[in-house]
Parts: structure tokens; sequence; C-alpha cells
């Protein structure tokens, strides 16, 4: 509903040409999950991004040597 | 959305059912003071949020929101006093307000119900429903009521909203609070949605701190568990030292049972070949205690024997002097002979109180008795005597019972002696046998006293070596006690050691990549927050400017540009040089306010692709000449739909009144105007608002 979603791309992609892919990924998916989810509460969406983390991890997105 | 029409029911001054429609475009409601022109501006309030703006004789007023407090304001009074006068039970005062929301029609509702109580109307209950219908072929799509209804109502008009598109002329003035921000930048963060940014940055912040905590929390864990797991360390090496200790000392002990148990069993054997001289030197001794013993038997029978005699004997003779003397006794007392016993300190006594003592005889001068007892007097010494035999011969009487007894007790010891004879010859006899037996066994001969000095040394080892196996054994069993004991710890320590291994969650990679990420995450939701404010207030002022510029072109006295200081949401006007304007009157303050607020709903519009009415009462009241109609013109520019009530001065015959029919007239924005006025009624009380249209 609104120009938000074509608002939010714009405002987010500006805000993070700079930022790691991981980050970039953590941003959207907060977003989404305030956007879209229907459960905001912290705990939840702290797992939510606990999981990503660790989805990404998986995925070897995440250069662990650094770590 | 389209405010589409609004039917005002026996609400304030308006009296009975009273049906206004509003144009898509401008709607302009023209009348004098009291005529009901903000009542109708209340009305809408009154539907949509529940409140009215009440003013007091100096102009100042307030939104009042309570519903106890509204019920005693609205109910029109010439309805009151006609249903008072027709004896109506109840009587309702409400507004009914239809919005065309593109796709659905919504009607809403609020009505406040009073009942009769004496002769007055009492607020009994409100109620509240809006109603939404499908625009297209008017099919109920939902009917709500209640707090329901309210939160329907809130999707198409936030709260946050309300004093922006519902602008009332000196209320939005304090809300406004132009040169402070006011609501404004709380305004302008809900119409442009921010509040999912500031969501997502405080959640972001959250999780950076949660993440920050748990990491925290394991770090302490971990510092606490590493020490406690040195000290469980600590303490088992310690255990296991003891354990070592005692096994040691167990084992040691051990060995010295085993060695001593060993040397037991040599000493023994040695012990052994010693048995048989042993025996001897024991059967000897005994033989030899023996025979000392019945040597002494023998002495003592021989000197019991002697002596019994002896003292027998001397009895025997003593008997023969004693009979003798007996009957010379008895032969003396046959001749009285035998001295009376009469002491002669009595004698002297009786003969000087001429009485006897004893028995009473009378002993006067010249009787028998007198004589009889002086001539006593000189034998006093031989009466004495006469005591002595009686004595001696009582005495001797006792003996010679004794002695009567002698020729029994000498057969007796006759018998003895030939028993004492007889154990004489026995233990003469065993003496003799002992001394044979004692010649015939061996033991006595040269090397015995080596050999005794063996034995003597076999027996003290045997003694000291028994002590120290049994020390030994005490040892082994107290050492094995405290082996296991200590063990037993140890086992329980080093399973407590394995556990808390199992249990440490230290601070691994994923830890370290949440946190990194947590935080970079952090940042760029606090970097997007900024930006994304940034941009609804650069959005807003840069509308704000559009609609400023607008009535700069109309009115010479504006000039300069809008701006908003997004630190402290300030709003206000900067000449072509960057500097603040500080000296603006009460025009441009009012033009300011519309640019922004015109600037806001178009950011809101934008935003939710919705459009918003702009509804304000007296936005102009306070603006002279030029400016106010310049700034009429801008708001029917401005906006999609706006409903705009000014004060109709014709009567004053004032040149801008006639500028503003002029207006209303020719702006083909215009699409409808009303113009109100007060009914004629002798009492004040009884009238009421009339609504004339003046165009279309």
């Amino acid at each position: 509903m609104g120009k938000l979603e074509t608002t939010l791309p714009k405002i987010v992609h500006e805000a993070l040409q700079d930022e790691d892919y991981v980050t970039r990924d953590l941003v959207n998916v907060l977003l989404n999950q305030i956007y879209h989810g229907r459960n905001h509460a912290r705990t939840s969406v702290a797992k939510t991004l606990d999981d990503e983390i660790e989805k990404l991890t998986d995925a070897g997105k995440i250069d662990i040597r650094n770590f | 959305m389209e405010l589409k029409q609004i039917t005002i029911t026996n609400f304030l001054s308006y009296f009975d059912e009273n049906e206004i429609t509003f144009s898509p475009t401008t709607t302009i409601f023209i009348g004098q003071n009291k005529s009901g022109k903000s009542k109708l501006f209340d009305a809408i309030n009154f539907v949509l949020y529940g409140r009215i703006f009440l003013t007091d004789e100096g102009e100042n007023g307030e939104w009042i929101t309570n519903e106890k407090e509204i019920s005693a304001f609205i109910l029109n009074n010439h309805r009151r006093n006609v249903a008072l006068k027709a004896g109506d039970a109840v009587v309702n005062s409400s507004v009914e307000l239809v919005i065309d929301n593109a796709t659905s029609k919504l009607t809403i509702t609020r009505t406040f119900n009073y009942k009769l109580s004496g002769n007055k109307y009492d607020f009994a209950f409100s109620d509240f429903s809006v109603t939404e219908i499908n625009s297209l072929n008017g099919d109920l799509l939902s009917s709500d009521i209640g707090d329901a209804a309210k939160d329907k109502l809130r999707m198409y008009f936030p709260e946050s909203i309300k004093n922006y598109f519902l602008f009332q002329g000196e209320a939005a003035s304090k809300i406004m609070k132009l040169q402070k921000g006011g609501n404004f930048s709380l305004a302008v963060k809900e119409i442009a949605r921010l509040g999912i940014f500031d969501e997502a940055k405080e959640l972001a912040s959250y999780y950076a701190s949660n993440v920050n905590n748990r990491i925290t929390r394991k770090t302490n864990k971990s510092a606490k568990q590493k020490e406690e797991q040195e000290n469980l360390s600590a303490k088992i090496e310690q255990f296991e030292n003891k354990v070592h200790e005692y096994a040691e000392k167990r084992d040691k002990a051990e060995r010295n049972v085993s060695d001593y148990s060993a040397k037991l069993d040599d000493l023994n054997k040695e012990q052994e070949t010693y048995k048989e001289f042993e025996e001897n030197l024991t059967q000897r001794k005994q033989l030899e205690q023996n025979l000392r013993k019945v040597e002494q038997d023998l002495k003592l029978a021989e000197n019991e024997q002697k002596s019994t005699i002896a003292e027998e004997s001397i009895f025997y003779k003593v008997s023969k002097k004693i009979d003798s003397f007996k009957d010379f006794y008895s032969q003396l007392e046959a001749k009285g002979e035998v001295p009376p016993s009469i002491p002669a300190s009595e004698i002297r006594k009786a003969l000087k109180y001429c009485q006897c003592t004893i028995c009473g005889t009378d002993l006067s001068e010249g009787t028998e008795a007198r004589k009889f007892a002086e001539a006593r007097l000189p034998k006093c010494d031989t009466d004495r005597l006469g005591d002595y035999l009686r004595d001696l011969n009582s005495t001797m009487s006792n003996i010679s019972e004794d002695i009567k007894r002698v020729p029994e007790n000498l057969q007796k010891l006759i018998e003895k002696k030939h028993e004492l004879d007889e154990r004489q010859r026995s233990l003469k006899k065993q003496k003799d046998e002992a001394m044979q037996m004692l010649s015939q066994i061996q033991g006595d001969d040269s090397d015995s006293k080596e050999k005794k000095d063996n034995i003597e040394r076999l027996k003290h080892s045997v003694r000291n070596y028994t002590d120290l196996l049994d020390k030994a054994k005490s040892d082994k069993s107290a050492n094995d006690a405290l082996y296991n004991d200590y063990y037993r710890q140890l086992q329980n320590l080093k399973k407590q050691l394995n556990t808390m291994i199992i249990d440490d969650d230290d601070i691994d990679e994923s830890d370290r990549i949440r946190h990194f990420y947590a935080d970079k995450l952090e940042a760029a939701m606090s970097k997007i927050n900024t930006l994304a404010n940034k941009t609804a207030y650069e959005e807003v002022q840069q509308k704000s400017n559009e609609y400023y510029k607008e009535m700069t072109k109309e009115n010479s006295a504006l000039s300069g540009d809008i701006k908003i200081d997004l630190g402290t949401s300030e709003i206000y006007t900067v000449d072509e040089q960057g500097s603040r304007i500080r000296n603006i009157n009460q025009g441009d303050r009012i033009s300011i306010q519309l640019a922004v607020i015109a600037g806001i709903l178009t950011v809101a519009q934008d935003q939710f692709e919705q459009q918003y009415p702009f509804v304000t009462d007296a936005p102009v009241s306070a603006l002279g000449g030029d400016n106010k109609l310049s700034t009429i013109q801008t708001m029917i520019n401005a906006f999609e739909q706006s409903i705009i009530i000014i004060k109709d001065d014709t009567s004053s015959k004032n040149k801008t009144n006639d500028e503003l029919r002029k207006l209303i007239a020719e702006s083909k924005n215009v699409g409808l105007a009303y113009e109100l006025s007060m009914s004629e009624a002798e009492e004040t009380s009884n009238q009421f608002t009339v609504v004339k249209k003046i165009k279309g």
C-alpha cells in the first residue's frame, strides 16, 4: 500500500551503497519483517536476524577467516 | 479520499436534518459571525475525531474530546425546546459523513442520545458506526460499531493528520507553533511513514545490544567457567596427588604385611626346631615346680603335725592341774572354808548405822548380828581371797569344759597324723618320681643356654614382627579407606569437569560474526533513518516552497524561501542571501502555515496514494487586503478537494468581500458555495442555521 514500497528501496539503496552484501541483506530482512511481518516482537526479530546470519554463513557469503 | 456529503442533525446551531453536499474540488462556505460556520467545522471534527473546538468570549479556544463535556454543548437548543414542549422522551444529536474512497464508500455516523429527565434532557449514550460499501456494485463490505468502527476509521484518517487536513485557523496556529516546530515533526514522521524506519532503527539497536549482551553473558560465563574449571582442575590435581599418595602408602603397607608375614613364618619355622627342647624345658620346669610344691607341702604337713601334738600335750597337762584345783576348792567349800565376800567398808558402814546395808538386819549394840559383824571385820582380807577363789573356780570350770574335749581332739589329731603320714609318703613318692623323671629329661645339657637364648631371641623377634604385621595391616586398611575416599571424590570431580566442558559455550566464530554484523546493521539503520527523515522533510520543504512561491506570485508582500530545520523541526523563511527573515507578520505566518500544510498533505497523498481534503475554518480571518484573496486562491489551487469556511463581510461593504464573491463566482475550481445565516426568531435560543446554496 502506498508509495513507501517504491520509496523504500530508493532510500535504502542510497544509504547502503557503500555497505557489504551481508549488511544490505540484513537491512532488507529487518525492513521486510517490519513492513510485511506480523510479529514485530524484539525477540522474534532478533531470532530472524540470527537465522539470516547463520544462513548467510552457511551459504558462504561471510568470509569466516576474518573472524 | 473525497468528502461527499454531510448530514447535520440537531447539532449545535443546526436544527433538524441539514444535508450538505461537497464539491470534488472546492466548496466555500461564507457567513457572518455566529451563523454556524465554525459549527460546520465542528460537525466534521465531531464525526471523524469525536471532538469540538470550544471558543470563549475572548475568541480563545480549545479542543474538547470528553463525551460528557461535549454532550453538554451539542444538542441544538431549538430542538431541545421543541422536544420539551412535545414531551418527547428521547432526542438525538448526530452527524453523518459520506466519504468516497475510490473503490468504496464510507458512511460514518456519530450520534449522541439524550433522554428526558424532568424538564431537561440528559445525555444517555453515544453511538458510532462506520459502514463501507462497494462503490461499483453497492455491496456491503463492512459494518462496524464502537471501537471496531473507530479502528476502521483510523485506517483512513489517522490521528497524526487531523490537525492538517482539518485546519482551524486559531487552533492550528497554536498546534503548529511555527517558530518551534510543534507537532509538525511528528506529523511529517507519521505522514511520511517514517515510523517504519524508527522501528527498524530501534530494532537494529536492540539486536546489536542483544547480541552484545549475549556475548557479554557468554564472556562472563566463560570467564567464570574457566575460573571454576581451573579451580576444579587444581582440586583434581590435589586429589590425584592424594590418591597417588595413599595408593603408595597402601601398597607399601601391603608389602610390609607380606614381608612381615613371611618373616613370621620363618621365625615360626625356626621356633619349630626348638619345639622338643622347649617342651622338655617346659616339662622339666613344671616337674621342678611340682617337686618344690610337694616338698613345701611335706614340710608344712610335718610342722602342722608337730605343733598340733605339742599343743594338745600342753592342754592335757594343764587339765590335770585344773582338776586338782577343783577338787581342792570343793573340799574348802564343803568345809565352809571359803570366806564370804563382804568388804570391810560395808561392815564398818553397817556397824556405824546399826543396820546391814545389804539385808537390813538390825545391828544394834548387843545383838548377835552385831557381834558376828564385829567378828568378821578383822577377817576382811581373807574374805578377798574367797573372792579370788570363787573366780578361779568359775574360770577353771569353763576351761575344764574344753579340756574335756581334749581326748576327743587328740583322737582326731592322731587320725590326722595318720593322714599326714600318708600324704607325706605320697608326696615323697611323687618327689622320687619327679626326681626320676627329671633325671630322664634332656635339656639341661651343655648347649641348653645357647638354645634358650635363641628361643628368647626368636620369641622377641616374633613379638616384634607380630606388632609390625599388625601395624602394617592397620596401615593398609586405613590407607585403603583413604585411597577409596579420595578416589571416589576424584571421580566425582572429573565427572564435574567433564560436564563443565560439555556446557562450556565460549564465544565462537558465529558470535563474532553476529556481533560484527549487528553493529553494522545498527549503523546502517541509523543512516537509513536519518536519510528517510531528511528525504521526508526535504519533500515537505520542497512542496511547501512550491505552494509558497505560488502565493508570493500573487502577493508581493510575501518573500523568501521556507526552511525546515531538521534538528529542531523549526519552520522559518530565509531571504535570497539565505539569511533568516525575522520580521514576519501574522499574514505571512498564515501563508507559511498554509504552504507547509499543503506540502505535508501533498507528501501524505504521495505516500499513501490517497488524497486528503483540506478543510479549513477561518484560515484567513487575520489577513487583510490582497493577502486574503491570494491565500484563498492558493488553497483552491493547492488541494484537490478543499472546503473553505470564510467570514462574510458583505454588511461592512468591504471591497475585499466583493472580490471574494467574485472569486467564488468566477473560479472554475470552486464547484459549490453555500451561504450560512441564522433563522429569524424572537428568542435567540430558537434560532438555527439556515444553509443556502449560492453556487453549484
